[in-house]
């Protein structure tokens, strides 16, 4: 389903990814692991297609469309989904009609009707404690003010309410404790189905005990490196990235 | 002095029975230099558009054909007064000031229908709260007083329906200068909501509105009171709110003002009994090639009075925006708390606000603080809603909405809160379906 060839993009015309292929099919959980300033949040964020990020070579497949093609709401409604590893505050606007706005999008796209108030926030309010967090946070602005957990568990919430075909989550397991990293988990596994795709981008073999990934890559100076099984992850944990600059 | 003043002054009849007052007007207008640039208090707006524009004050000939429904859009039971191009529309209205039905304890007097003892009533409170002499237009106001209203809520007397004075503006009002005054009196622990209403219908036409309210409270009385521009872009408005607040006072107003050819509007508040309190919200919307000039002034003359004033403004396309915000604290006004925050959201590079929050303090146990911020909007939080499958256009109404959104929460009203918001992404330029995310 999405189809990423020889990936070349820019910001502010220096070269970031330099080359990066990676192929998901519907089902997948793909991790890619990799040193600070290796292009992760980049290619997140060319995937999302984010202003200021150029593609400048390769190719990009979702679905038979070329994804670098489309706006960023569209490839969003086309049920592509970005947890941001900084999720952004929003002072102003309600989390709750934030989901409503991204919703009724995505239904439109699809032809569907909005979901009326009623039936809308009774799912908000499942989705709120599914990810443990309190239904207040409904109400507040968007991640305003909220801790850096909160905000994690709020990307989530909104990934479950848009029930996007790939999700990609940016460090979404960083800066949590062990019991927010398993709520984490157990709202990622809770949606892993046939047809859903996920690149879990992590920092840490950790979360990876609970997101079981079919595939682990090694993101390293824009390009993938390495990939393999799960069991790549314990060898990275154990061995730092050292190694890739000794390979080189 | 312009040459203009005197040719106004022509064209219209004063009432004989406030002729004293209409002279007295008069004369401080013409003891001081018509009001340029040059002056600070007329800093960031010109009046040369009103000064040459050749308005012509006589009546209109002609009342034009108005449907009810374009004077009473919000959804509100009122006693709504009607007028349109300046002049009194009976047939709109849902009252008659000549013969009004009205609760106990509320008078609305057309000041051309006063009997005797309401003349010298209206002879002794009119303009007592326009203290200072460069408040010029609105001593040409009473120079050139031909109509008015007297609004009275008797003491111990809570008027829960609000009384709505609508102008509206047609093809009519085109080159018209037009010119209105409003005096409320609340008695002793009376209560009011008054709902200011200015619209225009689509036609283009140009015209100038000259209009003055004041609000003169007695100790405890409670005004809620809500001035509403949305006329079209090439009418004019200069408009001011004068108010005194004696003891335990409280006076809370919410504007909504739309930018235009010239709209120029001033707040005066005294307070001038202890523990009298003042709250002005309001939001500013200005885009094209529009002007809104907003300049608000708190007099606090007597200790433990309180003044809480929001004004948040969003200016797009080449629109010019001030606000000019003074709290005057007294030597003896000990006390005292006052608060003032004005924010502005610049939508394009061409859009301009001069913003200037004030404070005077004269007394030495007071607790003041003021701020002023001017931000675009945010790039991240675009990016992030556009992220969900929100368009850009849809993130645009939101941001904006957000950043507004918290003075419109705490309009009272509920229904014209609901006619406040798609009357606002309409403005915009928006189609209202971009609202749909509100709840
Ligand atoms: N908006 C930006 N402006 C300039 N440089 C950027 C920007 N975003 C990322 N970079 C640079 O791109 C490289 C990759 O960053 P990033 O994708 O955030 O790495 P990772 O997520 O793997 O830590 C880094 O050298 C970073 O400094
Ligand atoms: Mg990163």
């Amino acid at each position: 389903m999405l189809s990423i060839h020889n990936l070349e993009a820019s910001v502010e015309d220096k070269p970031i990814l330099k080359g990066l292929s990676l192929s998901v099919k519907p089902g997948e959980v793909h991790a890619i692991m990799g040193p600070n300033g290796s292009g992760k949040s980049t290619l997140g964020h060319v995937l999302a297609g984010r202003e200021g990020y150029e593609v400048t070579g390769g190719s990009v497949d979702f679905f038979g469309t070329d994804l670098t093609e489309l706006e960023p709401e569209e490839r969003a409604r086309e049920g592509l989904f970005l947890a941001f590893q900084y999720p952004v505050e929003i002072p102003g606007v309600s989390n709750l009609e934030f989901l409503k706005a991204a919703v009724d999008a995505k239904r439109e796209h699809a032809g569907l009707e909005p979901l009326d108030s009623v039936s809308f926030i009774r799912t908000a309010r499942e989705s709120c404690q599914k990810v443990d967090l309190e239904q207040s946070f409904l109400k507040r602005g968007v991640n305003e003010g909220f801790s850096g957990g909160e905000k994690k568990r709020n990307e989530l919430l909104q990934m479950m309410m848009l029930e996007p075909k790939i999700a990609i989550l940016d460090e979404t397991d960083s800066g949590l404790d062990i019991d927010a990293l398993q709520v984490v988990a157990k709202g990622v596994n809770a949606m892993r189905n046939e047809e859903r795709g996920f690149v879990v981008v992590t920092h840490y073999q950790r979360l990876l005990n609970y997101i079981v990934p079919d595939y682990v890559h090694v993101l390293a100076g824009g390009r993938i490196v390495k990939s393999g099984g799960k069991e790549l992850a314990l060898q990275l944990e154990s061995e730092g990235y050292g190694w890739l600059e000794a390979d080189k | 002095m312009a040459e203009a003043v005197g040719q106004w002054l022509n064209q219209v009849t004063p009432l004989p029975w406030l002729q004293e007052k209409s002279s007295e007007g008069a004369g401080v207008v013409n003891s001081q230099p018509w009001p340029t640039p040059k002056a600070e208090y007329w800093k960031y707006t010109s009046l040369k558009h009103i000064e040459r524009g050749g308005f012509d004050f006589s009546a209109i000939e002609q009342a034009s054909p108005v449907s009810s429904e374009a004077v009473s859009i919000i959804e509100l039971d009122t006693f709504n007064l009607v007028f349109v191009d300046g002049q009194f529309r009976a047939d709109l209205s849902n009252l008659d000031p000549a013969s009004p039905e009205l609760p106990e304890g509320l008078d609305i007097i057309d000041f051309a229908h006063a009997d005797a003892g309401q003349q010298a009533f209206i002879r002794d409170a009119l303009h007592s709260t326009v203290q200072e002499q460069k408040h010029v237009l609105a001593h040409l106001s009473v120079a050139m007083l031909s109509q008015g209203l007297l609004i009275r809520v008797a003491p111990e007397t809570r008027i829960e329906k609000p009384v709505q004075i609508t102008h509206y503006t047609t093809a009519q009002a085109d080159q018209k200068g037009m010119q209105h005054r409003v005096l409320v009196h609340l008695g002793h622990h009376a209560e009011l909501n008054l709902v200011e209403m200015y619209g225009s219908d689509d036609s283009a036409h140009t015209g100038w509105m000259n209009q003055v309210t004041e609000v003169i409270q007695e100790p405890e009385s409670a005004m809620q009171h809500y001035r509403l521009h949305q006329e079209q872009q090439a009418m004019a408005h200069t408009g001011a709110v004068h108010v005194t607040l004696d003891k335990q006072a409280r006076f809370n107003s919410f504007l909504l003002g739309y930018g235009g050819k010239l709209k120029r509007l001033d707040y005066v508040v005294h307070h001038e009994g202890p523990a009298a309190e003042c709250n002005l919200q309001g939001v500013y919307l200005v885009n094209q090639r529009q002007h809104f000039d907003l300049r608000t002034q708190i007099e606090h003359k007597v200790p433990h009075c309180l003044t809480d004033e929001v004004f948040r403004g969003i200016i797009d396309d080449k629109g010019l925006a001030v606000f000019n915000g003074k709290i005057h604290i007294h030597k003896h006004a000990q006390k005292t708390l006052a608060e003032m925050s004005n924010r502005n959201l610049l939508l394009s590079e061409n859009a301009q606000i001069n913003t200037k929050p004030e404070l005077e303090i004269y007394a030495d146990d007071v607790k003041c603080a003021h701020g002023a911020t001017i931000s675009q909007m945010d790039s991240d939080a675009l990016v992030y809603l556009r992220s969900r499958g929100i368009s850009a256009a849809e993130a645009a109404v939101m941001l904006s909405f957000g950043f507004i959104n918290e003075i419109l929460m705490t309009i009272k009203h509920p229904e014209i809160l609901g006619y406040i918001r798609p009357s606002i992404v309409r403005r915009f330029g928006q189609d209202e379906r971009l609202m749909r995310h509100l709840l």
